[in-house]
């Protein structure tokens, strides 16, 4: 855990708060971005004096954000970086955001974003023909997985980012809305979601995720998911023994690890998408 | 949930044979709704407000066409309301309006409404007393069709809150305060003007007898959509459409609606279908209703739909999904020196609209998009799209042809039509089963929503014996449009008047009244009764402001309603050489713009030890001891440059120009003022709040002087 303080206190340490906010509240949260340029773009937005302090991390794409509790939230502020077109936790940018980002800035957008560009589709809008009659091309079906894997990426992304606190929070919600599923292996992973919730320190809740994830990803093979699923494998964590993960992005973030070893792993196989195929690793 | 319980069990009946499928038979469905005086805190101060079972905005009820409503409102309050249905056809005496067609339902007492349910679609009701509807008295009124298929359907009832008094606000409206506009950034000050390069703008504005200009009066703390910034929907999934009944419950905001999952699918306006329109954008007008269809794009996500005020100064948002959710972007703010420019080549010096051989109407040229600045141009909805479904001619009767010119006076806030408040018209009589067509030109610099009680009428906006079936009109600056209904009501008085609370106020309305009505038993004394109507219109207004310098106190009351002012000044120094002077004026606005006034008056001045001068016109003077009678007049000269000519009992004429609040930023004022008798004062004022201000000032007679100055 020294480690991992240590390592996040370098580099944050040029982007330190000039001056003690009151009331202030630290939380981790993942923003979308690319390069430096979004950098100066996220930190502004999140920034405004007296309130909060936002840093972002263009390797991890984490940000920590500092705020006066009494002056604002964490929600206000996610929002503004949202409305400067990057895609959070809380928030997904509006289109036009998005667009107005340079391109280099221009990251992979999640596909609760780009579904709604296929039915701004000017001749359907012209004609008049309500949308629904045209179903979406990039998505033919609609699995019971696709509502859980959110809040799992979201889980993930807490372990990621060390913030045991969030984790217990998501883990929570997660096997709340795995218990409403009446697949075994969603029942197996509501269990262990539980058990994630429950424990007490990260390197506990590290354990029972791994377990979790095996359940997750038995759940997300037999329903094919409608977004592409990476799962991904960590051969370093328990001794050597080794840990997997399921991801919706194909680079690697350790959740395992954190910042630690944040790049360590890779792809074992891609589940599900418009054109779902396994592709092995080494 | 907490009106619920005052749901009687026969809606649940309804409800459940309506599933079924087998509601053939008459239904009475009751309600209960409790008016009781509650407080609020929406902004961290605690407000009065009303509550209907206790909950504010009032709530929902459910009908199905064919049923009999019976509602029973009991006033827990101790002074009186009123509950009018919005867009119902319904008797006449059941339509709300106290001691028009209803009677008031006073403090302590209950009144029931009982009529049958000949429509479907999206209404709402609201008290038709004073300003009740500001604070909290509206409600949704939901009519389903019979055996309508259950759908995903929505509430979005969005209003506006001020913290202060409604009557604060309508008063300040009529002193054409400029508080409003520094809460909202709209000051549009010469400074501000010089700045942004549009200092010849602003001169010409005012040159034309135009104060700032905007798209709304008032500056509201919050907006609400059923009473909350925003609600959220989590259990709908990709591909569900979602019917959303929108009701625009404010008392003088549009709202722009705005969806981040896709278009929007208009079905519906007034409560009345139309064929399915698709368009990136709409907005909905005071007391409007739309239904539209949004559809979810995808699962992990909950879709923005966004309802912004047209002054752009707030959003309310219906979240429709569950997960991270997807923003839309917000309308950018408006440019005020940009729709100042317009309104300067579309205003003559003369105070009237000349839209330049351009024919506008039906919301087809919104000339506020030169306010804001938008990259590519969004398919906006305007009334030329909507198209009934079924044809909606008028039975083969003879027409016979209203015209209304909508005129009004921002600066003394008084809103008529044809330059006549609803006190100052005769009602206008119709007979039963004739076709009657009005033609509105709006002549006045602002767009009003005018709303028809009891009745549908056709827009005629091109789509032929499809026209589109409404029973509000949204008409903006410039435009005229034409409107049809029939007289198919058996009897009564119904209000034909401009649904922004503060306008109706003032007297921008009609009464048509049926011939040959029978007495109407819930108004015993008809006469009394519209006298308490026209009451509303005829009030008078107080305002103040008043100089606390150490030179001398400066100060002026005035107490005004649409024709009528009474103006009292005082110059009062400290000491008898500087002197005393108070005058007082009792005059009438003749014209329309009400640039010239009439008066008669008199003033009395005391001071010593001064000596006599001789005026402009030659007359001598020593300002010392006088006490006289004039009579005069005063007119606005272009840049609000204010004349006034008066000669007293013994022949001394006195010839006066002054200028006040003059914008220099966005709080300081500058003020001057000359006369024949050769005297002059100049002052400035920052503004601190509503009702204080810095001020100093130089008066010929009194000298420098510095202090405070409350405006009232």
């Amino acid at each position: 855990m020294k480690i991992t303080l240590l390592l996040s206190m370098l580099l944050h340490i040029g982007n330190m708060a000039p001056a003690q906010l009151p009331n202030a509240k630290t939380e981790t949260f993942r923003i979308a971005g690319n390069c430096g340029m979004c950098k100066q773009t996220i930190e502004a937005a999140g920034t405004r004096k007296g309130e909060s302090v936002l840093s972002w991390n263009a390797d991890t794409h984490f940000a920590e954000l500092t705020y006066d509790s009494a002056a604002t939230t964490a929600d206000v502020v996610l929002k503004r970086v949202a409305y400067a077109g990057y895609d959070n936790e809380h928030y997904l940018a509006p289109a036009e955001a998005y667009a107005a980002l340079k391109n280099c800035c221009q990251y992979e957008r999640a596909p609760q974003a780009t579904a709604l560009t296929t039915n701004n589709d000017p001749a359907r809008v012209e004609h008049g023909i309500p949308h629904a009659d045209h179903p979406s091309p990039t998505t033919g079906h609609h699995s019971p997985v696709d509502g859980v894997l959110p809040s799992y990426f979201k889980l993930k992304d807490a372990l990621v980012a060390g913030n045991a606190k969030n984790v217990s929070a998501v883990a929570a919600d997660l096997s709340k809305q795995l218990e409403g599923l009446s697949a075994p292996e969603a029942k197996e992973a509501a269990t262990h979601a539980a058990a994630v919730a429950k424990a007490k320190t990260l390197e506990d809740q590290r354990i029972r995720f791994a377990a979790l994830s095996e359940s997750l990803y038995r759940f997300t093979k037999t329903n094919s998911p409608s977004s592409l699923v990476y799962y991904q494998h960590c051969p370093m964590y328990n001794k050597g023994k080794g840990a997997n993960w399921l991801s919706n992005e194909k680079a690697i973030r350790n959740p395992y690890y954190g910042d630690q070893m944040l790049t360590c792993g890779n792809v074992v196989e891609t589940l599900g998408g418009k054109d779902a195929e396994t592709h092995s690793h080494e | 949930m907490r009106g619920i319980h005052n749901i009687h069990r026969v809606l649940l009946v309804l409800l459940l044979t309506a599933s079924m499928s087998v509601a053939t038979a008459q239904q009475t469905v009751r309600y209960d709704l409790d008016v009781t005086d509650t407080v609020v805190n929406y902004t961290g101060k605690t407000r009065k407000a009303i509550a209907i079972n206790g909950q504010l905005p009032a709530p929902t009820l459910h009908f199905t066409e064919g049923d009999t409503a019976e509602i029973h409102v009991h006033n827990h309050m101790h002074h009186e309301t009123s509950i009018h249905w919005h867009g119902i056809l319904l008797p006449n005496e059941q339509d709300g309006v106290p001691y028009l067609t209803t009677a008031p339902i006073k403090g302590m007492s209950t009144h029931v409404y009982r009529f049958p349910i000949r429509q479907s679609g999206t209404y709402w009701y609201h008290s038709h007393t004073m300003l009740q509807e500001q604070i909290g008295l509206y409600g949704a009124f939901i009519i389903h069709k019979r055996n309508e298929r259950p759908v995903n359907e929505e509430v979005m009832l969005l209003s506006d809150w001020s913290d202060e008094n409604p009557h604060q606000i309508e008063r300040s409206l009529h002193r054409a305060t400029d508080w409003y506009g520094i809460r909202k950034g709209a000051a549009q000050s010469y400074g501000e003007g010089l700045m942004s390069g549009h200092l010849g703008t602003k001169f010409v504005n005012e040159w034309k007898r135009m104060h700032a200009m905007d798209v709304s009066d008032v500056y509201y703390e919050r907006f609400f959509v059923n009473g909350h910034a925003e609600e959220q929907r989590q259990h709908y999934r990709k591909g569900d459409k979602v019917r959303v009944r929108i009701i625009n419950g404010s008392s003088s905001t549009y709202f722009w609606l705005t969806y981040s999952g896709g278009p929007l699918t208009v079905v519906a306006s007034d409560g009345a279908d139309v064929e399915p329109v698709t368009v990136d954008r709409l907005i909905v007008g005071v007391s409007e209703t739309y239904d539209i269809e949004v559809t979810i794009p995808a699962d992990g996500a909950a879709y923005e739909l966004a309802a912004t005020s047209e002054d752009r100064m707030g959003q309310v948002s219906l979240w429709l999904g569950d997960g991270v959710k997807q923003l839309k972007q917000p309308l950018g703010k408006l440019d005020y020196f940009e729709g100042m420019k317009m309104m300067n080549g579309m205003m003559t010096v003369g105070g009237n609209m000349k839209d330049m051989g351009m024919n506008m109407s039906l919301q087809q040229m919104d000339m506020n998009v030169v306010m804001y600045p938008e990259g590519n141009s969004p398919k906006t909805l305007n009334y030329a799209m909507l198209r009934s479904p079924q044809p909606t001619t008028l039975p083969d009767k003879p027409f016979r042809t209203l015209h209304f010119e909508l005129t009004g006076n921002m600066n003394r806030y008084v809103w008529t039509l044809n330059n006549r408040t609803v006190s100052e018209s005769d009602k206008i009589r119709i007979k039963k089963g004739e076709n009657i067509r009005i033609i509105l030109t709006n002549n006045s610099m602002m767009r009003h929503p005018m709303h028809l009680h009891g009745h549908f009428f056709r827009v005629i906006n091109g789509q032929g014996d499809h026209a589109p079936l409404k029973n509000v009109l949204d008409i903006m600056p410039m435009e005229t449009d034409t409107l049809e209904f029939n007289a198919s009501e058996e009897y009564g008085d119904w209000f034909f008047h401009c649904h922004i609370l503060y306008h109706m106020m003032s007297g921008m309305g009609r009464i048509f009244t049926y011939e040959h009505s029978p007495p109407n038993p819930q108004i015993p004394d008809p006469e009394k009764g519209l006298r308490k109507v026209y009451a509303d219109d005829r009030r008078f207004y107080l305002g103040a402001e008043i100089g606390i310098e150490t030179n001398a106190s400066d100060g002026d009351v005035v107490l005004e309603n649409t024709r009528w002012a009474w103006q009292t000044d005082w110059h009062l120094g400290p000491n008898k050489r500087r002197g005393y002077e108070v005058d007082t004026r009792f005059g009438r606005y003749l014209d329309r713009n009400q640039f010239l006034m009439v008066f008669v008056g008199g003033e009395w001045r005391y001071r010593e030890g001064g000596h006599a001068d001789r005026n402009w016109f030659g007359q001598v003077n020593t300002k010392d001891d006088r006490t006289a009678f004039n009579i005069g007049l005063q007119y606005t000269l272009p840049w609000f440059i204010v004349a006034d000519l008066r000669v007293n009992h013994k022949g001394y004429v006195r010839l006066q120009i002054e200028r006040d609040d003059i914008p220099i930023t966005t709080r300081l004022r500058l003020r001057g003022l000359y006369n024949s008798d050769g005297e002059y004062t100049v002052g400035a004022k920052y503004i601190l709040t509503k009702y204080l201000a810095l001020s100093s000032h130089y008066d010929s007679d009194m000298g420098w002087g510095g202090g405070l100055t409350f405006t009232y």
